[in-house]
Formats: C-alpha cells, structure tokens, sequence
C-alpha cells in the first residue's frame, strides 16, 4: 500500500510546484555582438565551469528596510481583517525584495572552457547569498549563510567576481567537506591586474573589491554553509566571520 | 513578485502551513537566565547494537569541551534558527491548468500535494535539518556521537511533519544544551 501512494505521489509530483518563494531572475547579458553598457546600471561578471544559478542579494538601504516593514505591516493587517482560524501569515522575506537569480541558460561567453555570466543590476553593495535556483527553495539550494562576501557594484563598470568553484568541479583538487560531509563553494577572485578576454574585452572591467560577510538567516529555508576561506579577504575562527584585512568582525 | 503572492495564499489556503521565512531576526527570543541544573536530562547509557550504529547519521547529539550550559544554549538556539522552518514543501501551483481550469482541480490537487509532500517533503526537510544543525554546530567546534532513536527522540524533534509547540522546543534544546555542556562522552566521536 506504502509502495503504491509514492507511486501515486511520484505521478503527482510534475502536477505540483514546490516553491515557496521565488525572486526575480536578473537581467542577462547575452548575444553575440559587441556590449553597450548603460552608464545608469551595473555589471557583475563571474565564471563557473558548469552551468547553474547563483543568487546576488543587494544590501538594502535603512530606509528600503523601513518600506518593507511597513508593506509586510500592511498585509498583516489584511491578513487580520480576514479573521484567520489559524496563523499561515506568509509574507517574502526580506532579501527575496532585493535579490536577483542568475539564469542557466544565459551565458554572455565561454573562456577556457568556463561559463562567464554578464549581469546587469542596480548599482550597489552586492553579497554573492548562495547557490540557488530561481524556483526554489528545492532539495539543491544552498545559502552562503554563515559566512560570505559582499562587493560594490559600480554604475558603469563591470565587477568581475572571478570564479566560483562548484563543489563537484573536475579541474582543481576540491577542499575539505564541511562538517555534514559536503564539500563547500569556493570563489576564486581574478588574476589582478585583469586581462579581460574574449567579450569583456575593451570593457570597463575591474576586479571586485571583496569583503567579509557575516553571518545571515536562513529566509528562504534551505540548507546552509559557507564559501570557503579567501585568502585575505574571508577567514573564520569557528562559526565567527573575520575580516582578515580589519582583524574584526564584518559588518 | 505578484505570483508568488497568489502562489502563497493558495498555499497558505490549502496546507495550513507556515514556511516560516518572517524576517531577519534569526534566533528564538532571548532566554531568561536559566541553570542548568533544573533541566532534568535523560540517561545516555546504551549498549551499542549495529543497527544503532547504521543509524548514527540521523540520531546524535552534540558535545563541546570548556563549555558552559549559557554558550551551549545560545549555539544550539542560534543552529535551531538555521534549521527550523524549512522551506522544501510541496505545494499546489496555481498556473497549472488543472487548478485554473476545472472545478474540482484545486481540491484534487491539494490532497496530492498533502500526499506528496508527507512522501518526499517531510523526509526532504529532516535530512536538511540534520544537516544544517550538523554545519552550524560543527562549524562551531562541537563533536557529535551516535544515540538510538528511542533516547534520541526523548529530547529531539525533527521539525518536518510538525513543529514542535514553542515551549516543547526550547525545553529540548536546554536539555540538549546541559549533555552539550556536560561531562565529555565515554564514546568515539562521529566523523
């Protein structure tokens, strides 16, 4: 009987979708031709040797925060009038307002054999939150939650990220797992001084100027770790983000 | 955004549930002072059999050396935070055509998407509360060792079918909190 209701349910499982929250999918850099950059918006290139989705989440401003607690207030006034039986207030968070998703699909070009990925957003401070899928949460996604890197986006430029290692990556020795047994993300920033190749070429591109990210929740509920160590720029004494360059705290 | 408004109130509508994705605040209120010694713990005594052994991967708990109750308690509350309220759910969708277009579309599919996610949903968010409270806690320099599933789940919850009632939950990670704290395990600690 077990045996015949998964059947049943795996049948169902194309008619359902499992998302819980979604964000946006930013604006992709494509095509072939030569690139027009809009001095109004900025750029974040980075490269993967397989193609996914990661997801950039801008730092909001005080007063961003401040309209997204009075929008969530609002539609928890809504929710009251209805005279709910139970509490299944559901409300995005936070960072779903101010984060963008990566397309699969929409490489900009391919150079040594990786994926380089143009995208174009609003200019500013930029944390690379974690390898996730548009329509997530799902069973792959995987928040940078406990400890990450945050960049300025500039208008105008193009902020190169360099790479970022997926944990099953062929071409260089993957570190050590972490305490579940899964092996991390790593971001391996650009040779400086750049050498923009390919497309890139004759574009305002300039390496990304990183800094520690500390700690965030977990909003979208999924399975958390953290990238790992960047020399000089992102370390870690236990749980604690540190700031190499600040021998502080991030933040 | 708008769809995923419609998508959660039908959700909501339908499943009853929360994802539990509220705001930044991460961990659960701050915790009065308490001592450790009026959380009541159960006995660790067991004699090891192997199919307890098999079952390590899912039954464990932590333990830290120079820790005190009050640290312990605010890094099992703070891994809790990152654990709980997982968001892998099946759900109905709304833009599927059989919602959209049949009468009894939305209640059939309600009921597969209970049925569904009972299936694949509820084994989906244990295994990633496992795994979360293992980077969390691990991250922050505790060892874990094995227990069997009986003295396991006298104070442990998984949080995937049901959550656990507020006070039940905090009451469970106190007394985590003391064995965390307490004397170091007589065991092998799991890799």
């Amino acid at each position: 009987m077990r045996l015949l209701q998964a059947a049943l349910a795996l049948l169902l499982l194309p008619l359902i979708c499992k998302s819980a929250v979604a964000v946006d999918y930013a604006e992709h850099v494509t095509g072939n031709g030569p690139v027009t950059i809009d001095p109004t918006k900025a750029y974040i290139a980075f490269r993967i040797l397989q193609k996914s989705e990661f997801r950039f989440e801008r730092l909001p401003s005080n007063e961003e925060i401040a309209q997204y607690d009075q929008d969530r207030r609002a539609a928890f006034d809504d929710y009251k009038k209805k005279k709910p039986k139970g509490n299944d207030f559901e409300f995005d968070p936070l960072e779903a307002r101010f984060s963008v998703n990566t397309q699969i699909g929409k490489i900009f070009d391919k150079q040594d054999g990786q994926y380089v990925y143009l995208i174009a957003v609003k200019p500013g401070t930029y944390v690379l939150y974690g390898h996730m899928w548009q329509e997530g949460p799902g069973d792959m996604d995987t928040c940078f939650c406990m400890g990450t890197v945050k960049f300025e986006a500039a208008a105008g430029k193009v902020t190169d990220l360099g790479r970022i290692r997926m944990p099953d990556d062929w071409d260089v020795p993957a570190p050590p797992a972490n305490p579940a047994g899964i092996l991390p993300f790593v971001l391996i920033p650009p040779a400086t001084p750049l050498r923009p190749a390919g497309r890139l070429q004759g574009l305002p591109v300039e390496p990304a100027v990183l800094h520690a990210m500390d700690k965030m929740p977990n909003s979208f509920g999924v399975v958390i770790d953290r990238l790992f160590p960047i020399p000089g720029v992102l370390a870690y004494e236990r749980d604690k983000v540190v700031d190499p360059k600040s021998t502080a705290r991030s933040r | 955004m708008t769809r995923f408004g419609t998508q959660g109130r039908i959700a909501a509508v339908v499943l009853l549930t929360i994802t539990g994705h509220a705001s930044r605040a991460q961990s659960a209120p701050p915790t009065p002072a308490i001592s450790a010694d009026t959380v009541a713990v159960p006995s660790l005594a067991f004699d090891e059999q192997p199919e307890m052994v098999k079952a390590y991967d899912k039954y464990f708990y932590f333990h830290r050396d120079g820790t005190t109750f009050a640290e312990a308690l605010s890094d099992l509350q703070e891994c809790d935070g990152y654990a709980r309220g997982l968001a892998y759910r099946i759900k109905p969708d709304p833009d599927d055509p059989l919602v959209k277009n049949s009468p009894i579309g939305p209640v059939f599919e309600a009921i597969g998407a209970r049925w569904a996610d009972k299936m694949f949903g509820v084994p989906e968010r244990r295994k990633a509360r496992r795994t979360n409270m293992r980077v969390c806690m691990g991250y922050k320099g505790y060892q874990r060792y094995g227990l069997p599933q009986a003295i396991w789940q006298s104070f442990n919850f998984d949080d995937a079918a049901t959550a656990p009632a507020e006070a039940d939950r905090q009451k469970m990670l106190m007394q985590q909190a003391k064995i965390a704290s307490g004397p170091r395990p007589l065991k092998t600690e799991l890799k």
